[in-house]
Parts: C-alpha cells; structure tokens; sequence
C-alpha cells in the first residue's frame, strides 16, 4: 500500500520548553476532509504549524507520502490564519494570489502568463474576480479569507492545510468555502481544516481529528461525533495536561 | 538690523548663493567638486536608503534601522585603530562589523530573556553608541599623532557631506548597484517574506536567508551613509521617504521608486539649502523630508486627511440633497403631485428656516435633480430627481419593514435607522431585500413602498 498523505508518529511540540502537544499518532486517509476540532489553547494551529515543518518538534516526526516534509512542500499548500498578515501592506488582490505560484517558481523567476492564468482561475473559483486589481486592504474578513483560498488554489496542492478559514467569515463566504471544499475533495485532494464551530462540524467534515493537547480520537464523523468523545475533547479533565506542561517548563528554562 | 532691513537682504543673499550653487555644480576646481561630490553623494545616500527603507518599513524594522545607525560608531573607531589612518574601507569594515554585532546583540537579549524588542533595541542602541563615544575620545586623547590623523572622525557621528571624497562615492555607488541589484532579483521573495513569513517558509522558501539578507543590505547601506547624514540621523532617510510613499500609493513596487525619488530630492535639496542657509546637510535632509511627509499625509488623494476631508464632506452634501428629495416625494404624495413644490411647504416638513431649505434646493442643480423657479420659491424636479427619490423611498421603507420584521424592532423605531442606510443601499442589498420581504407594497406605517420603477418609465 502507498505511503498516506499525511503520517504523524508519536509528536510532541513545545513552546519555549512547554509542551503544547503530546505524543500525536494519526494517519490521514487520501482524499479525507478532516475537521480538527478542539477548545482554545487545544494545540490545533501548531499540530498545523508542526505538520508544516514551521515548528521543530521536541521527539517524534511527521511525513508527508513517506516523505519529510522537505522534499514534499508542493505537495502541501498551506492557509495561515488570516490576522498573521497586515492586510495594510501595499499590493492588489492578483498579486497576493500569485504568491501560490511562488513555490513552483523556485528563486529569481518571474511568474509568467501561465502563473498568471492559473492565478486568475483561483481568483474566480472563489468568486473574487472583480477584485483582482484591488488593494488588499478595504476588504471585508469574508473576502481576505477568499483570497487566501485563492493562493492556496493557485498552489495545486494534493494536501491542504487552513487554519479556521471559517473564522469571522460571513455566511456568504462560509456557503462558497464548504462548497470549494467539497469540490477539492471531489478531486481527492487531502484537506485538513482546524474549525471551532461544533454545530457546523459533523456537518462540513467526513473525518474528524478531536485535539485537546492529545489525540483524543480521530475517525470518520459518524463514529467519533458523539457526546462521550467531545465531553473528554473540551472537558476539564485534560487540564492536568497544561498544568504538567506548565511545571516542566519552568524546570527546564531554570530561573528565566 | 531691522526686520524691514534683514528681509530683502535675506532674498538677494539667498539668490546670490543658489546662483552660486548651480554654478559650481557646472564649474570646475576644487570648490565646485566638494559641492558635486557632496550632491552626488547625499543623492546616491538618498536613493539606496529610500528604496531598501520600504522594505525595512513594513517590516517594522524602522527602530531597528536607528540602532543599527547609532550602533556602527564604534565600528567606525575600532577600524581606525586597527588600520592606524582613516583608511575608507578599514572604516566601513568596522562599521559592519559592529551593526551586524548589535543586531546578533538585540536578538539574543529578545531570545534569551524575557526582554522585549524594544527594550533590547534601547539597550544596544545606547551601549554601542557609548563605546563608540568613548573610543573617539580615547583616540583623541592617546596620543598626538592618532589624534592629528583622526580629525575628521567627527564627521562619521554628524555627518559632512563637504568632506565626501571620490573613494567615498566609489563606495556609495558600488553599495548603491549592489542594493539595487539585490533588492530587483529577490523583489518576489522579499515581499512574500515581509508579508506572510509563515507562508513564505511553508512554500519552502528560505525565509530567514531573507531576513538575514535585509540586515546586511541595511548595515551595508548604513555604513556607506554615515559621512552624508552621521550616525544620529542616518535612520531619518530609512523611514521617512518611505512612510511618505506608503502614503502616496497601495503598489510595492510604485513604492520602492516614489521612496527611492523622494529620498534622492531631500539628499539634493538638503545640500542645496545647506549651501545656503548653512543649516547643515543633515538637519537640512531630514526637515525636507519632513515636509514632503507632511504633504502627503495632507495631501494624498486616498490616504491624506484633505482629500478624507473633502470625501466626506461630498458625502454629507449628498445626504443633505437626498434628504430634500424625499422631503419632496413625501409632500407629493400626501397631496396632488406637484409640479412645483412650494419652498415654505418643504421647510415645514422638514422643520428648518425656509431660507435654508431655499440654498440646499438651489444647490440641487448640481446634481441634476431639481431647480427654482417660480421667483425662488418653488422646487421642481426633474425626471432624474423624481427617481432618485423614489428610489431612495423605495430604499427606506424597505429598511423599516425589514428592521420591524426580521430584528424585531418597534414601528416606532425603525425610522432612524431607515434615515441613515438609505444613503447607501446597493442594487445587490435591495434586492435580497426585496425577496426577503415578499415585494411587500406597504411600509409600518401603512405608508405605500413606491414601485420599482415610476410609471412610464422603462426600469
């Protein structure tokens, strides 16, 4: 059997020496469309972050079709959450978009007019077309997060990892972004989605990844979706977990 | 002297030495070079620092920039000491070498501790720039011929363009291509990194290579810029024209040039007014960048306050003459439709002194939806003003019965709000609006919604 899209053994990670995520084992499925679900501090952006080789792990690894992530970035396109960036910076919509086609371009090319179309087709996927020339600001929380879809888009990644593109969204955006995600997965394209809304949860997604500093399960939502498993996901019990994660921390940094 | 005396002689002294000025620009010896060098040199200290400043700018690296500044000083003396004569390059290989020190310095205090950047940016600025001070006095004193030699170290803490050589615009210019060359081949990787590093490094994109990249282009501009602007105001020319560009266009690239241009006029001008006025070459450069900053920031069709001012100001005018539209078309429909809707009936619906409702009616010509007549005393619209208005009815009523509806709210108070957003309802909102509703025909108030279209007139 081939290698799958996405593979993590036994991942712990930590922030300034405090661990923020325990020992992670999970395989994801070709063509899943996971929703990570989780309460605040749960861990989900950096279980993201880690799988794109942003954050180096304390022990434990993560590969990508059997491959470090290295020798696998095209494979992988990613949607950072929208507030990491200034959306004051001064370029337009197309040109934000054309960063997708970066990664393909290797160093000092230009992107030519085959990136450009491939650009534009993002753009129209995510109905945005009528802002191409727009500056980024001035844009509503639904349309910024459309053209970050739109980036990713123009990646043509397998594998997708967002980070709560559903976040502040209005309902407009959040009908077009199911519908996309529907179709990448049409494509069998690999998506994994951290999402904080439960009611839309069993709803957008067909496998589910419940986080809470651990694995607390991962399977196909029908079999994972149920009150005994979120009760352990956003219950109190794990709150030991942060507080052990707090101790060690302060034992390692020593005095700082 | 009098002031009636100091002005005209102030004018003629100033005319003679601009005369004097572009003179020696064309002339030649030695006193015509000094200002050429001088201007070729604070132009060239313009352009490099304006276009890599817009990097540094929106990288938020502008603080960073001035203790990078201040922090070469010592680099500066301990050149000199090691080379035992102000040999150019011994200099400027000092200098790097402190500002690439400081900046490792800033981070492992921010790294290691629980200092914050600012903080540890105050820290180097001040410790670097002590032992810069420190050095040069130490020269002095230590012995005479150190000391002899090193008369004109002084121009590296303020700045003298007089005293650029044809070595130092060798320099300048070489750093200025290298910059230049830099900055146009990474221009894609420089932005996506300033702008997203999470994504940039996600693509596989070495992101700190091109942090690590932005330093050294900085120290190196920096150190090829201290004889023109001093150590103190060097980061002047790093920030200014660049914040002035950022508020000038919404385009990186428009950015970099505007920068680059307006950086190399303030180095022009700022000799220009130094020749004549003597304020110095520095002061000169920042305060005119100063101003051109403070142009934009007034003048900026997008992003000034003036041209801010001027849109809302539209805007307030606008809803003033709409208001008088729906005035009209709520007096037309309580009656007989009027051709001529007398001013002192308008004043009474809408509570205000005829004589103002009289201006605001004459100031509907402007926009084609109405004028007077009848001796002043009558508004009559025009087919265009008619729709406006019922239009902006159509608009209003839908609100209300939306607002009571769906949020629940009182007939009583959906007016205002309806007041408010007629102003600004697009043809896409109406529209949801009026298949949310139902194409309802009646308002709250029992009032008739108008039609979509006026009778007679095609929609």
């Amino acid at each position: 059997m081939s290698a799958p899209p996405i593979e993590i053994h036994d991942l712990t990670v930590s922030y300034n020496q405090k661990p923020v995520l325990w020992n992670i084992d999970v395989e994801i499925p070709e063509g899943a469309l996971v929703g990570i679900i989780g309460p605040n501090g749960a861990g989900k952006s950096t279980l993201l972050k880690s799988v794109m080789g942003l954050l180096e792990p304390s022990s434990g690894w993560v590969k990508i079709y059997g491959d470090p992530i290295e020798q696998q970035r095209a494979t992988v396109g990613y949607i950072p959450q929208r507030e990491e960036v200034d959306w004051d910076f001064p370029i337009t919509v197309r040109d934000l978009v054309l960063m997708g086609r970066y990664g393909h371009l290797g160093l000092l090319k230009r992107p030519r007019a085959a990136d450009r179309k491939i650009a534009d087709e993002a753009l129209e996927k995510v109905g945005m077309t009528a802002f191409a020339n727009r500056q980024i600001a001035n844009l509503s929380g639904g349309q910024q997060q459309r053209i970050f879809l739109a980036r990713a888009l123009a990646q043509e990644s397998r594998v997708y990892l967002m980070d709560e593109p559903f976040a502040g969204v209005d309902a407009t955006t959040e009908k077009a972004i199911v519908k996309l995600l529907e179709q990448m997965r049409s494509e069998k394209r690999t998506l994994l989605v951290v999402h904080h809304d439960l009611q839309t949860a069993s709803e957008y997604f067909d496998h589910l990844l419940l986080l809470n500093r651990r694995l607390v399960a991962f399977g196909p939502t029908g079999e994972v979706f149920n009150e005994e498993l979120l009760r352990k996901t956003y219950g109190g019990h794990l709150t030991v977990l942060s507080r052990a994660g707090e101790a060690i921390r302060q034992s390692k940094s020593g005095k700082k | 002297m009098s002031f009636g005396e100091f002005l005209p002689e102030f004018f003629s002294n100033t005319l003679r030495l601009t005369g004097e000025f572009f003179a020696s620009l064309l002339g030649q010896g030695d006193a015509a070079q000094a200002t050429i060098n001088a201007v070729l040199g604070a132009c060239l200290a313009g352009l490099t620092c304006g276009s890599i400043g817009s990097f540094i700018t929106l990288r938020r690296m502008s603080l960073f920039a001035d203790m990078l500044g201040h922090a070469v000083l010592p680099g500066v003396a301990v050149g000199f000491i090691l080379a035992g004569s102000k040999s150019t390059p011994a200099l400027l290989l000092g200098s790097l070498a402190a500002g690439l020190l400081a900046a490792a310095l800033t981070r492992a205090i921010t790294s290691h501790s629980r200092i914050k950047d600012d903080a540890s940016l105050g820290i180097t600025l001040s410790l670097f720039y002590a032992i810069g001070i420190w050095l040069l006095s130490w020269i002095t004193r230590a012995s005479p011929e150190l000391s002899s030699e090193a008369s004109g170290l002084n121009h590296y803490l303020f700045g003298n363009p007089a005293v650029i050589h044809t070595v130092d615009l060798v320099f300048l210019a070489s750093a200025a291509v290298v910059i230049l060359a830099v900055l146009t081949l990474f221009f894609k990787e420089l932005t996506a990194s300033i702008f997203d590093p999470s994504f940039t490094s996600s693509i596989g994109l070495p992101q700190r290579f091109f942090d690590g990249l932005l330093l050294v282009l900085l120290t190196l501009v920096i150190v090829v810029s201290l004889k023109i602007l001093g150590v103190i105001l060097v980061a002047a020319l790093l920030v200014i024209p660049p914040a002035t560009a950022y508020l000038l266009t919404d385009k990186l690239q428009r950015m970099v040039l505007l920068s680059a241009t307006l950086g190399a006029l303030a180095g022009f001008g700022g000799v220009y007014l130094d020749f004549v006025l003597e304020i110095g070459v520095g002061p000169a450069i920042v305060c005119l960048s100063f101003l051109g900053l403070m142009a934009a920031f007034l003048g900026s069709p997008r992003h000034g306050i003036l041209g801010r001012y001027l849109l809302h100001k539209r805007l307030v005018l606008k809803t003033l003459r709409e208001n008088l539209l729906t005035s009209a078309w709520r007096i037309g429909e309580r009656g007989d439709e009027l051709a001529a809707i007398p001013i002192s009936d308008l004043a009474s619906e809408r509570g205000e002194p005829p004589s103002f409702t009289r201006q605001l009616a004459r100031r509907m010509k402007g926009s084609g939806w109405g004028r007077l007549e009848h001796e002043n005393d009558h508004l009559v619209l025009t087919a265009s003003g008619r729709e406006r208005a019922r239009a902006l009815m159509r608009g209003h009523r839908l609100w209300e019965l939306f607002l009571q509806r769906e949020a629940s709210l009182a007939p009583d108070h959906v007016h205002a709000g309806a007041e408010e957003i007629e102003h600004f309802l697009d043809a896409e909102t109406l529209r949801e609006l009026e298949d949310l509703l139902d194409n309802p025909e009646t308002d709250p108030h029992g009032k008739l919604i108008p039609p979509k279209s006026l009778p007679g007139e095609t929609p």
